[in-house]
């Protein structure tokens, strides 16, 4: 008798709790997520619209949207004209480069230094070598890049060093080939004690009993880090990842115009230092708005495709 | 009772902030008193806006309290202007101004729009954003029209757009020497009193200069045990003064100001043994790699502070390199044009005698023309050139052999001074900022207050030929928008072409021997077509 | 003291401590001694430290640079409203990252991926400077304090963060509240947000610190000087060059170099003015990283 009841009526009454519930939730959901959409709306979206210079001519005075003849619309012309510069090429692979540089040794080593810094038991002395390692984000660009230069000056510690055993002095700040290894090293100097916090934070709030379970298991430390810590933390690491991929084709252009000059243009010169130089030379407003456009594109696929790529290998995604 | 004391000390302090906050205020506005005559003329009310600087010790917000404010107050009352002022802090001020232009509400009358750029300048004003100048002084008493034809007619010539108006105004300078227009120098300067004590003459030639750094560094000139005396040039750029010795012009297109015609360095017969002769200068350790770049600034004058800079290059009489160095006695000699290759006449970087430059508009919000117009005919005029390049006679100048001659505690040097004795000339307080700035300075004042080598060398390069200019648009009339089109087209690859190569080339990276390649590259560049643009605007500006 | 650390760790990882501490001691050594070489040109004599002649020891002792920071009351009032926007700031921020988290959470919310895709898209793709302006301009708030407040109150960048450590938080805990008859915002208050100290504490910090050294909002938002935050004074001060002094007359170029000679000190000071608070402010927030360790409190 009973087995009548699970037919349809029953079915649909599931159903329709089912729905009730789905509406309920999501009703729920977004009046939390209300403000956010809101917000975003009025600041990010609807100044939005401002992209449209990168297809005119524009100047600060002119409007945006008119029908007057007042604007001069010219599609695809900036575009075209970055892109059939002699170093399009150059500038594109420069950019991809360093960034590829600071992704590939950079990436790891806050997470690294993270995870050692985890093995240090004393409190105070944990605290003390966080700090002293984002010190140097708050340097200002300008006296790192000072510091910087002065060390590998052709008298300056790094030929003093290198001198020492044996070798000859250099003058490195005109080689091109010396200019991707100093900016990725200082870049990386200049932001790992920062970039790790994140991950102090990720690792500290791993549930510690599973530490004490392992250790009874008789598992060392290095184990204890590598089936529980890093595993743990990878969602964290994951999204990051994504994100520094997703931001390939942005580079640190102030560090960059601080720490270049005319001969090494062959590897320093990236696009945003060059649209800076556009810039200077009194090129048209929508030049930069209109490369920057073209990156943030560019950009914004490979965020998207890394995305999908790390769903399927690993699970972990944006969404 | 206690009631009663909070009461009145809640009253006191109210006055208190309220007289305060009377006293102070960026803004200013500046009441005309009632006319004598008891007739009521019209008062002509316009809004200026401009950037100040308040780190400066003489504050434009202090201006009440100096009698040479009070002396323009003057000037402009006897027109019936009542000006109210709007300052913007300078290191806000481009952004400001775009932000004010892009809404177009709240515009001033007339505003500093300097930070814009002359072409997006040209270019809002044919949308109808700024008035044109020449319309708006027919509506004056006619001074500023005869001080722009008569007196600086290179204002004019320089600044009409090819529509035949003026859209703005600009500060204007005239160097004369025994009464002609005369440049203004930018020179190789080397250290006289190192020169001195190792017994060196001063040098005649280019290689006399190379020997003369050689044994700075041999000989250790700065006594610091270290091979570490240099000269600072930075080879991408050709105005460096070292370039100009091979008779090559200052930039990648310049005027060659005797033949008025446009010259690129790369085409010039000088250009090889130029770079040959950095080479070697690079190669001996006299030119320091380490401040490359147009970001070196400070890190030259670091060297400077660090007393290892031989020769560098500036302005044949400036005076504020020495006092920054750390040493008993510095002392730069200005040298050259030093010759360096047979047959070719070393030429000089000038600067031109006849400087037009910053940017003030009259924006469409001005309805009063006829008030404008007032104003523009005091700043374009000889009363107000006298009291905002020199102040008052007796009280901040004084007239010397029919020169006029700062008295003491003016001047740029004596900015701390001026402000404590509230004692200066116009332009420190209210010049190249809110408004434009007149100077018409006869070069003696400044050789015969300088030290006599200094002062020799001037009197000596005042009328050398040949010279190219240290810029190339104080002969250039303005560009049409296909000029400007084209230009912008061409310009950023050149020029980084040009840099690159150059700097390698004087580094030994890039051979001498793949000149016809490196020639090739830039006319695909448009070298050429650049040459023939700059040829056309110089012609241009010689017919006007 | 000996037995302690060998009954602490096993024996190989002494080797491991030491390692660890080697490496350790290299690292601050080059991450500490440039933030003191700085710090010691900030109070040396203003002609030694223009040199950088420096290395170990101040040369000559001098606070004219900290003097001329200090002495203005300019300095503290824009110390008092950075203050302002920092604390306002910060609290806004964790409020929208918690509640622009916690949704992402549902697989089953309504239409998630193009959700998703809202929040990023901003990240990449905006308007420009000009737009903003205009915006902020018809709202009203141009020139007050709202205008530092309210466009920075939510961090794209610290929803995601925030969501991934959500997903830390054992799905159980929702699940069994659901049972027992919660709604969603009970279970975001109640559960959730005590358990988000860590990364709460993460974000409360790089907001701190984006507030307190930003100044580009105030720039084109705020020309009145009276409202500015502390980096716009101390970039005034300072006197960045943004002059291309190749573009001045002669008769300028003096006036210029004697400015730029005359900051060359305080450059330093303000670094480590800057810096120095951010030292308090950051073990504060450091303590409630370890606060997560509640979850297992909380298992059924």
């Amino acid at each position: 008798m009973k087995t009548e009841l699970t037919e349809p009526k029953v079915i649909q009454k599931l159903k329709s709790n089912y729905t009730k519930t789905y509406a309920k939730n999501n009703i729920q959901l977004y009046l939390i997520m209300s403000p956010v959409i809101i917000f975003l709306f009025i600041f990010s979206y609807i100044p939005m619209y401002g992209v449209i210079i990168a297809f005119q001519d524009y100047l600060p005075g002119m409007p945006f949207l008119a029908f007057d003849g007042s604007i001069k619309w010219v599609g695809l012309k900036y575009i075209k004209e970055f892109m059939s510069s002699i170093y399009f090429s150059r500038l594109f692979s420069n950019t991809i480069l360093l960034s590829l540089y600071n992704l590939v040794f950079g990436f790891w080593i806050p997470i690294v230094f993270a995870l050692l810094l985890n093995e240090i038991k004393r409190q105070r002395y944990k605290k003390l070598i966080q700090t002293a390692s984002y010190m140097p984000y708050f340097i200002s660009s300008v006296v790192v890049a000072g510091m910087v230069l002065s060390f590998v000056n052709v008298d300056g510690i790094v030929n003093n060093i290198i001198t020492f055993f044996g070798f000859s002095r250099q003058s490195f700040n005109v080689n091109p080939n010396a200019f991707p290894v100093i900016y990725t090293i200082t870049n990386i100097w200049k932001s790992f004690g920062w970039n790790a916090i994140i991950y102090m934070s990720s690792i500290s709030s791993i549930d510690p009993t599973l530490y004490e379970s392992a250790q009874l298991d008789g598992a060392n430390r290095i184990k204890q880090m590598r089936y529980i810590t890093i595993p743990l933390i990878m969602p964290t690491v994951a999204v990051l990842l994504i994100f520094s991929i997703g931001g390939l084709l942005d580079t640190n252009s102030e560090l960059i115009l601080l720490l270049y000059n005319e001969s090494v243009y062959r590897t320093a010169d990236v696009i945003g230092t060059y649209v800076y130089r556009v810039g200077m030379l009194g090129g048209k407003f929508s030049y930069g708005t209109a490369i920057g456009l073209f990156t943030s594109i560019i950009n914004f696929l490979l965020l998207s495709i890394t995305n999908i790529i790390s769903k399927k290998i690993s699970n972990f995604g944006l969404w | 009772m206690k009631k009663c004391i909070s009461m009145i000390l809640v009253i006191v302090l109210v006055l208190a902030v309220l007289t305060a906050c009377d006293t102070t205020g960026s803004g200013g506005v500046t009441t005309k008193k009632p006319d004598d005559s008891g007739i009521a003329a019209k008062v002509h009310k316009l809004k200026v806006l401009g950037p100040v600087d308040e780190s400066l010790d003489v504050k434009f917000s202090d201006r009440e309290e100096y009698p040479i404010w009070k002396k323009f107050e003057e000037m402009l009352k006897t027109k019936n202007l009542e000006i109210t002022f709007e300052t913007v802090p300078t290191d806000q001020y481009s952004v400001v101004i775009q932000t004010r232009l892009a809404s177009s509400s709240d515009l001033p009358d007339l505003v500093n729009v300097s930070t814009v750029g002359n072409t997006s300048v040209l270019a809002l004003a044919k949308q109808g954003m700024f008035l044109p100048i020449n319309k708006i002084i027919e509506k004056g008493d006619g001074g500023a029209k005869r001080f722009l034809d008569e007196v600086i007619p290179f204002v004019t010539k320089l600044n009409t757009s090819l529509d035949g108006n003026m859209y703005w105004i600009t500060n204007a300078e005239k160097i004369t020497y025994q009464g002609k227009s005369c440049s203004t120098c930018m020179i190789i300067l080397i250290r006289k009193d190192w020169l001195e004590n190792l017994g060196l003459s001063a040098p005649k030639t280019a290689d006399e200069f190379k020997n003369a750094m050689k044994e700075f560094r041999k000989r250790d000139a700065n006594k610091n045990g270290v091979e570490d005396e240099i000269l600072a040039l930075n080879p991408a750029n050709f105005n460096n003064g070292i370039a100009q010795w091979f008779g090559l012009g200052t930039g990648i297109t310049s005027v060659a100001i005797e033949e008025q015609k446009i010259v690129s360095p790369w085409y010039q017969p000088g250009i090889k043994e130029y770079f040959r002769y950095l080479n070697e200068l690079v190669n001996e350790g006299i030119l320091d790699t380490s401040l490359f770049g147009s970001n070196a600034g400070d890190r030259i004058n670091q060297k400077l502070i660090e007393n290892k800079i031989g020769a560098q290059f500036s302005y044949a009489m400036q005076a504020w390199l020495e006092p920054a160095i750390k040493s008993d006695n510095p002392e730069y000699l200005p040298i050259g044009p030093l010759k360096a290759v047979d047959g070719i006449t070393p030429a000089n970087s000038v600067e031109t005698p006849n400087l037009s430059w910053g940017t003030w508009a009259v924006t469409k919000n001005c309805k009063d023309e006829e008030g404008m117009a007032a104003l523009i005919d005091i700043l374009y005029s000889e009363e107000y050139q006298v009291v905002t390049c020199w102040g008052v006679e007796g009280e901040t100048f004084e007239v010397v052999d029919g020169v006029n001659r700062y008295l003491p505690g003016i001047g740029n040097k004596y900015r701390k001074e001026m402000a404590a004795n509230r004692i200066c000339s116009g332009q420190y307080l209210w010049g190249d900022s809110v408004f434009p700035r007149l100077r018409f300075a006869p070069m003696e004042t400044q050789i015969n207050s300088s030290p006599a080598h200094k002062a020799d060398y001037q009197r000596q390069v005042a009328f050398y030929k040949p010279t190219f200019p240290n810029d190339n648009n104080a002969f250039l009339a303005m560009p049409s928008d296909d000029q400007i089109e084209e230009v912008n087209s061409i310009i950023t690859d050149l020029t980084t072409y040009s840099q690159e190569l150059a700097t390698n080339l004087a580094l030994g990276e890039k051979s001498l021997n793949d000149w016809d390649k490196y020639m090739a590259e830039m006319k695909e560049l448009g070298l050429d077509r650049l040459i023939e643009i700059n040829q056309v605007q110089l012609d241009a500006y010689n017919n006007r | 003291m000996a037995a302690k650390v060998l009954k602490r760790t096993n024996g190989e990882s002494v080797a491991f401590d030491i390692a660890l501490n080697v490496i350790i001691w290299i690292l601050m050594l080059f991450t500490l001694y440039p933030m003191f070489y700085v710090f010691i040109l900030s109070i040396s004599d203003p002609v030694e430290a223009a040199a950088m002649n420096v290395y170990l020891w101040p040369k000559g002792f001098s606070i004219t640079s900290y003097r001329i920071l200090f002495n203005n009351p300019t300095m503290w009032r824009s110390y008092g409203y950075t203050i302002l926007y920092v604390l306002s700031g910060t609290v806004l921020m964790l409020i929208t990252s918690v509640m622009g988290a916690y949704p992402l959470l549902e697989k089953n919310l309504f239409g998630r991926k193009i959700l998703v895709y809202y929040l990023i898209i901003p990240m990449y793709f905006s308007g420009g400077m000009i737009p903003s302006f205009l915006l902020i301009s018809k709202l009203g708030i141009y020139n007050t304090v709202w205008a530092m407040i309210l466009p920075g109150a939510v961090g794209i960048w610290n929803i995601i963060l925030t969501r991934t450590f959500f997903t830390s938080i054992p799905i159980t805990l929702k699940e069994s509240a659901f049972i027992d008859g919660a709604n969603h915002f009970t279970i975001l208050f109640k559960i959730y947000l005590p358990l988000s100290k860590p990364i709460l504490a993460v974000i409360s910090i790089y907001t701190v610190v984006g507030i307190w050294n930003s100044w580009f909002n105030a720039m084109i938002y705020l020309p009145n000087v009276e409202l500015q935050p502390l980096q716009m004074y101390l970039r005034r001060v300072l006197i960045e060059q943004s002059v291309d002094l190749t573009k001045l007359p002669a008769s300028a170029q003096e006036e210029a170099f004697l400015k730029k000679m005359s900051s060359l000190q305080l450059r330093y000071s303000m670094i480590i003015f800057t810096t120095l608070p951010v030292l308090f402010v950051y073990p504060f927030f450091q303590k409630y990283f370890i606060k997560g360790a509640m979850i297992g409190s909380l298992k059924e």
